[in-house]
């Protein structure tokens, strides 16, 4: 069997094992469906407080759609790095790591085999979330390629955030440390869009707004995929990755 | 003498040397394990074993110098050293959350273990681990989970076992099984053993390396060794009383190398572990004299790997 995938596989069982998990699942289930819920009412007010001739301007699609994919991306923000803090940090502190370092294996095989597994479950996360498309089809909202979009921006968006995480498991051996490193991360993602908006250069705002993962999805939110996105994402997943083999190796220096 | 043939070693260190940040772990250290011995790897706490230990797998990259493992260098090819190696670590790499028979199945397919049942049957009748293998690791006794880690270090069925201490922590039963197992496995593979325990040493080993501060001080068959230091036993006396001040006087005697004591009703037995191979014993009986104790016994043991080991790793200017 691909070393890969023995160690995907092991990771894969050891998450669902984990009571975390199924915390985090469940409450990250409840928070979407409790957003979801408040916005539809905070829409359904707002519309009957406004004259008829006026509703038009509030926009479905901005009010609820694109801000419940929007919340759920900021969400993720705080339920990916209690996932990923364990993967290189927990190893190392059990001594569990000489386990795979010692088999004929090679440190990317462990680093990827570990993204792919957290990024499965991250996928898992959003699954309760699929129920909102219907609920939005149901209503007569059936923008497909909105919400396709924002699936797809969701799952690119999770793998940037578990690879950042993986990285910062990587730097220690206190899981807690990795936790709060791996928030910073993802966080600094998207300060850079924010530092971009304030910015008067337009060059430097330009290249901070490309830097920024907000940036790309926003793009994907509203349905419009480019190779630009496309190649934001591989690389950013792909240097952290490549940060976290690096680091793993540096066990020689 | 080990054997000098390339073919006919298990492991060959040449000038072997690691540095860390203000610190040299190993030390130019040169030694050699012929194939097929139990080979005692003996060192004080800090004297750079499990560095290099770790280099010997492939863990660690050396600063200079390089050791071969069955003829092949981990450095350049590490894929081949470590499906001939089997490690068992200080601490044994368990997951606690797995059974035995998950953890074990898994690193089968670390080391791409082609018939799996097969070796997770022998592996486990091997090590007597059959009746917790549906078992939670993080629920078996130590002795179980130093099993189970000796399991995992021979699934992939390696020519050379590396043990780290692996009897530490154990109860008297598990000790006995534990040696047993590895005087079976020296039937058909190297074993090299760490310990601290030296009589556990000098029943199970053929040959032994002693490090100290990284360097080599020690190395030969056990028999060879012994006889180097033929003469440099340890005496035994038994005095009315001693106190801590008596017994630190004598531990700081230039030729004293480590002093033990054991307290009954009526007179207090010591054991002067000795760093020459000098007659001490008169100058011992006027060092008591001056130290007022009431001296009833003295005799001179034979040389055991204790005192070897102790002398060696507290004084350099040794043969």
């Amino acid at each position: 069997m691909n070393p890969i995938r023995v160690v995907s596989i092991k990771e894969i069982s050891q998450i669902w094992r984990s009571p975390l998990a199924w915390t985090l699942l469940g409450l990250f289930s409840l928070l979407s469906g409790w957003t979801f819920f408040n916005l539809l009412v905070g829409y359904t007010d707002n519309i009957q407080s406004i004259p008829a001739d006026m509703q038009s301007q509030i926009s479905f699609l901005e009010e609820v759609v694109l801000r419940l994919y929007g919340n759920i991306n900021f969400f993720l923000l705080f339920f990916i790095p209690p996932l990923t803090m364990r993967l290189m940090a927990e190893e190392k502190k059990q001594g569990t790591l000489d386990l795979l370092l010692a088999a004929p294996i090679k440190d990317h095989h462990i680093i990827v085999g570990k993204f792919l597994a957290t990024w499965s479950f991250t996928i898992v996360l959003l699954i309760p979330t699929l129920l909102f498309p219907f609920v939005l089809f149901w209503a007569g909202v059936p923008d497909q390629k909105v919400l396709l979009g924002c699936y797809l921006g969701l799952i690119a968006n999770t793998a940037c955030y578990v690879a950042v995480g993986l990285f910062a498991s990587s730097l220690t051996e206190n899981q807690v440390i990795a936790a709060l490193l791996g928030f910073f991360f993802i966080m600094s993602t998207w300060l850079l869009s924010w530092i971009a908006q304030s910015t008067d250069n337009f060059m430097i705002g330009e290249i901070l707004r490309w830097l920024s993962v907000t940036g790309h999805f926003e793009t994907l939110v509203r349905g419009v995929l480019s190779t630009a996105d496309l190649t934001y994402y591989l690389s950013f997943v792909g240097l952290s990755l490549y940060a976290s083999v690096q680091v793993l190796g540096s066990r020689n220096w | 003498m080990l054997g000098n043939a390339q073919a006919d070693l298990a492991i060959k260190a040449e000038s072997l040397h690691k540095d860390y940040p203000g610190l040299t772990a190993v030390d130019h250290l040169e030694f050699s394990v012929p194939k097929g011995v139990v080979h005692g790897f003996l060192g004080p706490n800090g004297a750079g074993k499990s560095t290099t230990i770790r280099m010997m797998c492939g863990l660690l990259r050396p600063t200079s110098g390089r050791i071969l493992v069955e003829g092949f260098d981990p450095v350049d090819s590490p894929f081949e050293v470590k499906s001939k190696v089997g490690l068992l670590p200080e601490n044994p790499p368990l997951y606690k959350d797995m059974t035995v028979m998950e953890y074990l199945r898994y690193t089968a397919q670390l080391h791409k273990v082609i018939n799996l049942n097969a070796a997770l049957e022998r592996v486990i009748t091997q090590t007597n681990i059959s009746q917790v293998a549906p078992r939670l690791i993080g629920n078996l006794s130590k002795g179980f989970r130093q099993r189970v880690g000796i399991a995992q270090a021979l699934i992939h069925d390696p020519s050379l076992i590396i043990l780290d201490e692996p009897t530490s922590g154990l109860d008297p039963e598990s000790v006995v099984e534990v040696r047993a197992l590895i005087k079976d496995l020296k039937k058909t593979k190297t074993v090299l053993f760490s310990s601290h325990l030296l009589h556990e040493v000098e029943e199970i080993c053929d040959t032994i390396t002693i490090i100290s501060q990284g360097k080599l001080v020690a190395h030969g068959m056990l028999s060879d060794v012994r006889l180097k230091f033929e003469g440099l036993g340890h005496i035994e006396v038994e005095v009315k009383s001693l106190s801590k001040d008596q017994k630190k006087k004598i531990s700081d005697l230039p030729y004293v190398a480590k002093v033990e004591s054991v307290e009954t009703p009526n007179q207090t037995k010591i054991q002067i572990f000795l760093n020459t191979k000098e007659e001490m014993r008169a100058e011992i009986v006027r060092e008591m004299i001056k130290m007022n104790l009431d001296l009833l016994m003295i005799d001179r043991k034979g040389v055991e790997l204790e005192g070897i080991f102790l002398a060696l790793t507290k004084h350099k200017d040794l043969p």
